[in-house]
């Protein structure tokens, strides 16, 4: 239990430094760089994008305070546990291309999100590849979900 | 000969064992430590259990895993050939 508990906390704090650096680096790029953009359609851009970092912190804490709800009984813990090391899951997760595909997308779409406040067409286009290998992530996890 | 169109799921008894015992998937599934989902998949013989909860099943049923898994279709087989 005591193992379950540390390897669940870890994965907590995993998930608070991840929001509180998103807060930062988007903060700092909406306060630091959105001055300097005089173009209405890439001041469009960048609000869209700020929208979406907003709508992605949100979920963070709501994943967050499913960790945290996780800690308030054993049960809980372990059901959470045992869906979280489940080998099945591990198995839908791999076959689906966890963890490559999944970093890969997250880097390119992060970084098109910040090549907004820089370049248009450069942002538009890494975002558009980013979100195209999540969605492909995410489909392969359904299809061989339904099949293992 | 070798087989190479080779079934990759093992049959098993979980499904009989675990309504003798009048136990859900869930809770059979918190006693291993996995989810139900997984002994869904492995009761329709869709998922192979690794080794570890292939002999975690077997002992919480009090039994080998030769007694809830049938590997009667690969006995007598010659691999090396």
């Amino acid at each position: 239990m005591q193992n379950k508990t540390e390897q669940l906390q870890r994965y907590k704090h995993w998930a608070e430094v991840f929001i509180v650096l998103q807060v930062v680096i988007f903060s700092l790029l909406h306060a630091l760089m959105l001055p300097r953009i005089k173009d209405t359609a890439t001041l469009d851009l960048v609000a869209f994008i700020e929208g979406v970092v907003a709508g992605v912190t949100l979920l963070l804490v709501i994943l967050l305070l499913r960790y945290r709800s996780a800690f308030k009984d054993e049960l809980a813990l372990t059901k959470f546990h045992n869906y979280l090391f489940d080998e099945r899951r591990a198995l839908i997760r791999q076959k689906a291309g966890f963890p490559i595909l999944v970093i890969v997308g997250v880097v390119v779409t992060v970084v098109g999100a910040v090549a907004a406040y820089l370049d248009r067409t450069v942002s538009l286009t890494l975002i558009a590849a980013g979100l195209f290998v999540l969605l492909f992530h995410l489909i392969a996890k359904a299809w061989f979900a339904s099949k293992i | 000969m070798h087989n190479h169109k080779r079934r990759i799921t093992i049959k098993n008894n979980i499904r009989d064992l675990r309504r003798q015992q009048k136990l859900s998937q869930e809770e059979l599934a918190l006693a291993v430590g996995t989810t139900r989902q997984t002994i869904t998949s492995i009761e329709v013989e869709k998922y192979t259990a690794s080794l570890s909860l292939a002999y975690r099943i077997a002992h919480f049923f009090g039994l080998t895993i030769e007694d809830v898994f049938d590997f009667s279709e690969y006995k007598g087989e010659n691999y090396a050939k």
